[in-house]
């Protein structure tokens, strides 16, 4: 409550983090000379710990003056009229199209691989900020989209658009088989379940390597450089015009990711509106209610897994594309935990929220890296401090609604 | 095959006292400790650190291995216990009832936070059990061979060990006052709550005594291995969690039986299927247990309370 507090809670948090870091961060057993002893790596981390609850401090007070109070679905301020919103959406949109032609190859990549990302996040906002079930292996569903794109195309020749349709569609049905047992659970038996599933793709992919490329000693790749084969069916007519600047069809990818995510956003914006989206909304602030109220809970969460997996599919088909190769260690634990801490960071149940947690998540480390070097070695872990303290701090994220669940 | 399967029934008494941890929690709190594998892999460090340190000071040829393995084993109970303290009050308590996805994910966070906290603090690199030490391989080498099977010291010391803390953690939660509480409180935390019991004590005490059996087990896991990794943690967590689950969470015997019954099945696994296949067995049968049985072997049905 008063600063007295939080400056003693601070302290407290940086002295505890120092006592308990000392047996890893100061102690290194060595082989000559037993023990070897240096606090100075556990007072960085107390300043570390002290820095960031200040922050967290800061986050609450901001909260408790800006935060809650206002009703779950009033405007914001800064609403336009909906054809206005419609006409600078749409600006918007074709301004971030023309983006390439001034902008170099690196960006260009990055920016495709950041909306791949968000129509992922965008996807998963449907299973876990929508209907409250916690997935953590969607990793898996972005991986069978990517395989089914690369198999189809390389080993039965087919082009671009129909084998993206058919990754969408086989990682829907995956999600729709992963649903099945998972109705009848709480959802935090769910979690594990995804979670093996996607441990499970990665083992059959690493595996079955007579289909999947690569020796099972080595990174099993998908045949480099077949599946850009297929590039110029894209959509010649989108691009011919302006050249190709960059490498060849980048701008076709960079593109296609475009259009996708705003399928993405809309249908999933429209999705949250209609009387299915209202659904999951119910399910995931109490599901006894919801069934009490007329939900049919298991076609709401198959629908939910369902959709999610699809745009994690169509995503996925994206990916094989523009990377060009594909190897299992891509769709690994960490890779869906990223997608999780992009939903959670920004906001749970909110669509632009998902594409800023996208954005942010995948487009700052590069940039921040010339400012801090390590940074990819530090990410999982700020990552992870991330999830734990968004949650205890502001567990709507930074553009979520609140969910308003009583205390039980 | 007989070998296997013994080997699977050392892994699966591993599997058991991890489980034990899943478990108190899950049936308190309904919470998936998802930290639980970290805390296990913080207290084989601890343990492995402090062996290699004896080791190194030369302690170890005066001490004798079994006096080092007890330091070693307390000392890692003593760190885990301090970690599982501190991660219920951080990343738990400030989320209590609110809802069940917020935990899960705080949960994630900081099993993440812990596994690349010891990566950036002691390397990516796995430190090692020190097995080349004279005293070590005084005490710990022979074993006793019958017919087709041979059993190391370490797996014997390995399965007495696991049986003892069974024994002694169903024996504290029967008799002692704090193991009534956490019976009543598992039952009914509101209602413990009006009969005086303070909850939050219990919480923190089934973490510090899931978090110490954890570090038992994390230190036993690297002496199977001899060595201690950062990753090591979170998928023996996970196939521990299956073990509860496929017991019956919440229930301890449950969890005994499933952590036995886990390592058996992937043994017969490996051995009759694909070892390539092994992390994948563990959540094929928790897909079975969840479709066939969801309230586990020893779990008793729960209505759900609104």
């Amino acid at each position: 409550m008063t600063p007295f507090r939080a400056v003693l809670r601070v302290l407290l948090a940086s002295a505890v983090a120092f006592a308990i870091s000392i047996p890893f961060a100061s102690v290194r057993s060595t082989a000559e000379a037993g023990f070897t002893f240096d606090l100075r790596p556990a007072g960085t981390i107390a300043g570390v710990v002290a820095a960031a609850a200040i922050l967290g401090e800061l986050v609450r007070l901001a909260g408790r003056y800006l935060g809650p109070g206002a009703p779950r679905d009033a405007r914001p301020p800064f609403a336009l009229p909906a054809k206005a919103r419609g006409a600078a959406l749409a600006a918007a949109a074709l301004l971030v199209a023309l983006v390439p032609l001034w902008s170099g190859s690196g960006t260009v990549t990055m920016a495709t691989e950041a909306m791949i990302f968000a129509v992922i996040a965008v996807g998963l906002q449907i299973t876990i900020g929508m209907a409250g079930l916690l997935v953590l292996g969607h990793a898996g569903f972005w991986a069978v989209g990517a395989y089914t794109y690369g198999l189809l195309t390389i080993h039965l020749g087919w082009s671009f658009w129909p084998a993206m349709a058919a990754g969408g569609v086989a990682a829907a049905a995956m999600g729709f088989m992963v649903g099945l047992p998972a109705l009848r659970l709480r959802g935090d038996y769910l979690a594990v379940v995804t979670l093996g599933f996607g441990e499970a793709v990665r083992a059959v992919l690493k595996n079955e390597n007579k289909w999947t490329g690569g020796d099972a000693n080595l990174p099993s790749n998908l045949v480099p450089g077949q599946l850009r084969g297929v590039q110029g069916e894209i959509g010649q007519w989108i691009w011919q015009p302006y050249g190709t600047p960059g490498r060849n069809g980048d701008y076709e990818c960079y593109l296609t990711a475009l259009g996708l995510l705003a399928l993405c956003i809309f249908s999933v914006v429209r999705l949250a509106r209609s009387r299915e989206g209202r659904a999951l909304f119910a399910l995931r602030e109490d599901e006894t209610a919801a069934k009490c109220m007329g939900v049919d809970t298991v076609r709401t969460k198959l629908l939910a897994f369902t959709s999610s997996a699809m745009w994690a599919g169509l995503a996925g088909a994206l990916t094989a594309v523009q990377r060009d190769s594909l190897n299992p260690e891509l769709f690994d634990f960490n890779t869906s935990i990223l997608f999780v801490a992009m939903v959670v960071l920004g906001g749970l149940g909110s669509v632009a929220g998902a594409v800023l947690g996208a954005g942010a998540l995948w487009i700052l480390p590069p940039l921040l890296q010339d400012w801090f070097e390590d940074i990819t070695l530090y990410r999982p872990l700020v990552i992870g401090a991330l999830m734990a303290g968004m949650m205890v701090v502001r567990p709507e994220g930074l553009l979520g609604s609140r969910s308003r669940k009583a205390a039980g | 095959m007989i070998q296997t399967l013994w080997d699977g029934f050392v892994q699966g008494a591993l599997y058991a006292v991890v489980a034990l941890g899943y478990t108190m929690v899950y049936g308190i709190l309904m919470l998936i400790n998802f930290a639980h594998g970290e805390v296990m892999m913080l207290g084989a460090y601890a343990g492995v650190v402090t062996l290699a340190g004896l080791a190194g000071s030369g302690a170890m040829a005066s001490l004798g291995l079994p006096l080092c393995l007890c330091g070693a084993v307390l000392a890692s109970m003593g760190v885990a216990a301090c970690y599982g303290f501190v991660v219920e009050r951080v990343a738990y308590r400030p989320l209590r009832g609110a809802g069940s996805l917020s935990p899960l994910i705080s949960a994630i966070g900081v099993s993440i936070v812990l596994q690349n906290f010891v990566m950036l603090t002691q390397g990516n690199a796995p430190i090692y059990v020190p097995g080349a030490d004279k005293a070590w391989q005084d005490a710990l080498t022979g074993g006793w061979t019958a017919g087709p099977l041979s059993v190391q010291p370490t797996d014997a010391l390995i399965v007495a060990v696991c049986v003892l803390l069974m024994a002694g953690l169903w024996l504290f939660v029967q008799k002692t006052r704090i193991g009534t509480a956490m019976r009543a409180t598992s039952q009914d935390r509101v209602m413990a709550r009006l009969v005086g019991i303070d909850v939050d004590r219990v919480i923190s005490a089934t973490f510090v005594i899931g978090s110490a059996l954890a570090a038992v087990a994390g230190v036993l896991t690297s002496l199977l291995t001899m060595q201690a990794k950062f990753d090591m943690g979170f998928l023996l967590g996970m196939k521990a969690f299956v073990a509860a689950v496929l017991g019956g969470i919440g229930n301890i015997p449950g969890a005994m039986l499933g952590g036995l019954l886990l390592g058996l099945v992937e043994a017969a696994g490996i051995y009759g299927l694909r070892a390539d296949y092994k992390d994948v067995y563990a959540f094929g049968l928790l897909l079975v247990v969840l479709i066939a049985r969801p309230r586990g072997l020893l779990g008793e049905r729960v209505a759900e309370k609104v």
